[in-house]
């Protein structure tokens, strides 16, 4: 007889489990060593003793702590693996998008661009141009000189766009009165102005 | 509340139930009903099958790892990863099995945490008593008088003596099977190995006591 089912038929028969072809089975062994009937019955009784002495169940120091701590805990573990989800299904989103996002993205911002290039161009000043100085003379004695006047309302200010100048400093600008004793100068009338 | 609480799982708990699943007895809640019940999100069914349960799994995680303390969070762990379980749980297998197969897992996992902390700051066996030389003066002697009888106490100590010197894999199979009554196939769904595993551990776990303690 192989060890394994020596072992198996030993062990089944310390717990009265055998069926009447394993204990036949067994015979020759109980019969050749009769020291197991007495193993056996020792073993009876310290499984008794073991019963007395090791409870089945003891029930932990605080018991009713142990429920509400556990509660705690449960719920505590309970919203991790939601956020975990919650975060793993928005990085899978993430995954499978990025690849579409990024160009999408891209041209969303040179689009954004080009408008504004765009609006820029055309003058878009003019919705914040309230009067186009009507009532303003700007006199230059220069004829490439173009100038345009911009009053804001809104930011009670005014706008004075001269091109085709020399660079030219603060001083060389006379306001309100007569010429100003430069080589060039200029005078603007503030009438009607503010 | 939990006045109410109380007394349901005062209720719940009663006597100890003859078999190992704690199942069928008439004046209780089933643990299958239970189960379906916290299947469905009911915190109050999950707290009842705790109270049922938490004594048992408790004395098992304790005569393993001999800890007050550790016994008591190792519990703790073992409920929340069966509240966190119980979706998949399969109603054809039972309960208390489930319940051992997952403390059984907890109880490892401590136990080779636990070896690799202390790995390299203390060898345990160094302490074993065992492996003192028979001769040595640091023996402690122990001369019994042959009609001396032991003390219910002194029994249960040499008992649970007995039991650590085991080896984990035969102080478990020897708990599930002479404590807690598991059958053969039970304990070798709890601890995951075949049932010809379970019965030479069984075996050699039970000649190993009757060695241990054959002064009893």
């Amino acid at each position: 007889m192989k060890n394994d089912r020596k072992e198996e038929l030993l062990t089944r028969w310390m717990d009265d489990g055998l069926s009447e072809n394993e204990l036949k089975e067994l015979e020759p062994i109980l019969a050749s060593s009769p020291e197991l009937h007495e193993e056996r019955a020792r073993f009876l009784l310290l499984r008794e003793k073991l019963r007395d002495s090791v409870p089945r169940e003891v029930d932990p120091p605080f018991p009713d702590y142990f429920n509400s701590h556990l509660e705690k805990l449960v719920k505590a573990e309970s919203k991790v693996p939601e956020s975990e989800e919650g975060l793993g299904a928005f990085a899978a989103f993430n995954r499978r998008w990025l690849w579409w996002m990024a160009p999408a993205v891209t041209c969303a911002v040179v689009f954004a661009f080009l408008l504004g290039m765009k609006s820029a161009q055309s003058g878009d000043t003019s919705s914040r141009l309230v009067d186009s100085g009507a009532s303003s003379e700007v006199y230059s004695p220069l004829t490439n000189v173009s100038t345009q006047v911009i009053l804001d309302r809104d930011s009670d200010s005014t706008l004075l766009v001269v091109e085709g100048l020399a660079p030219l400093s603060d001083s060389d600008l006379a306001l309100d009165a007569g010429f100003f004793d430069g080589r060039h100068g200029y005078y603007v009338n503030v009438k009607e102005t503010y | 509340m939990n006045f109410l609480r109380s007394i349901a799982s005062n209720l719940i708990k009663g006597p100890v139930p003859g078999d190992a699943g704690g199942e069928g007895a008439p004046s209780e809640i089933s643990d299958a009903e239970l189960v379906d019940r916290c299947k469905e999100g009911d915190y109050g069914a999950f707290d009842l099958l705790v109270t049922k349960h938490r004594g048992r799994v408790y004395a098992m995680i304790q005569n393993m790892v001999k800890n007050e303390a550790d016994s008591w969070d190792l519990a703790q762990e073992v409920f929340v990863k069966v509240w966190k379980a119980l979706p998949r749980f399969e109603s054809r297998a039972q309960f208390s099995t489930w319940m051992y197969r997952i403390t059984h897992n907890v109880v490892y996992d401590w136990m080779r945490k636990r070896k690799m902390d202390v790995a390299g700051d203390l060898d345990d066996n160094l302490l074993d008593r065992e492996a003192i030389a028979a001769g040595a003066h640091a023996t402690p002697a122990r001369v019994s008088r042959p009609d001396e009888a032991l003390s219910q106490g002194e029994v249960r100590a040499n008992i649970e003596n007995a039991l650590e010197k085991l080896s984990p894999e035969h102080r478990e199979a020897i708990l599930l099977r002479e404590v807690q009554g598991l059958e053969y196939k039970e304990i070798a769904d709890v601890m995951d190995c075949s049932l010809g595993t379970v019965m030479s551990r069984l075996f050699y776990a039970r000649k190993k006591l009757q060695t241990l303690l054959i002064n009893i």
